[in-house]
């Protein structure tokens, strides 16, 4: 089963996508987590995921760049969050790949291939395109890139939720 | 109380009138002055919330967008998302307004 979970910054999103996996059931749970902690406000923000897995069962694995390389032991529910910070990552970090077209596509491959061994694989990404205008050809392509990477996880998906203050709506 | 929110010029005052004659409009702005001056918009929001609490409550969704480069505009609309999810778990009932149009989600 593959939950596509997305939403606005500060909508909630992430607290929703746990309880589902939550709601699974008693399995291993895995979080995947994408983000590289720069600065205060990044180590902060990280620091505030974490409080909300806390005492839940989560084992985390860091996978900043490279998803298709991920492993995870057993069978279970994973929570991959999320995917604005793994494109971004993909193309600006010193590991990752660089621009190419081709991203989007891999990576929902990548994220095919979890979901085919795993249970319950939620993943959450980002409502990005609503509001103001990128300011550079560059953070364009990046918005052009992570819309592509969504609209294919869409349609792979077996539900697709926008949350909305901490509202879902099944899409 | 009643929380309506949705992207800016939507419609969402008018259709806040339509439900009630006490309404505390843009928040979100009440926010962002907040902010700017030092003060915790936590307490406004929660003044806003108990002291209207047959009222309607109107903002902005502001977090739809890249992510801001400038630091307080960052902290600013991580600020009203969360005060959103907050009111809204509180809220009697929740609609979002799109191009006028209001769909209840709550």
């Amino acid at each position: 089963m593959l939950i596509f979970v997305f939403g606005g910054n500060g909508s909630g999103k992430s607290e929703y996508a746990e309880q589902r996996i939550l709601e699974a059931g008693e399995m291993p749970r895995y979080y995947v987590a994408t983000m590289e902690p720069f600065g205060e406000e990044g180590k902060k923000r990280i620091e505030r995921h974490r409080k909300l897995r806390s005492g839940k069962g989560f084992a985390t694995i860091e996978c900043t760049t490279h998803l298709e390389q991920v492993k995870l032991p057993e069978r279970g529910a994973v929570l991959l969050e999320d995917l604005s910070n793994l494109l971004a990552n993909e193309i600006w970090s010193k590991n990752g790949r660089g621009w190419s077209q081709e991203l989007a596509e891999d990576i929902c491959q990548s994220i095919k291939g979890i979901s085919d061994e795993q249970q319950l694989l939620v993943v959450v990404g980002n409502d990005i395109h609503r509001d103001g205008e990128p300011q550079t050809p560059e953070m364009e392509q990046y918005a052009s890139l992570l819309a592509e990477c969504q609209t294919r996880l869409a349609a792979l998906a077996d539900e697709v939720v926008e949350v909305v203050c901490g509202i879902p709506i099944i899409l | 109380m009643v929380l309506v929110v949705g992207g800016k010029h939507q419609g969402k005052y008018a259709f806040a009138k339509s439900l009630s004659e006490d309404v505390t409009k843009d928040l979100h702005a009440q926010i962002r002055i907040c902010m700017e001056r030092g003060e915790d918009p936590w307490v406004l929001a929660e003044k806003a919330r108990s002291s209207h609490s047959n009222g309607v409550i109107t903002m902005a969704e502001l977090g739809c967008g890249l992510v801001p480069m400038d630091a307080f505009e960052r902290e600013y609309r991580e600020t009203v998302g969360r005060i959103s999810c907050e009111l809204a778990k509180n809220a009697d009932a929740v609609y979002r307004v799109c191009c006028g149009i209001a769909t209840q989600i709550k």
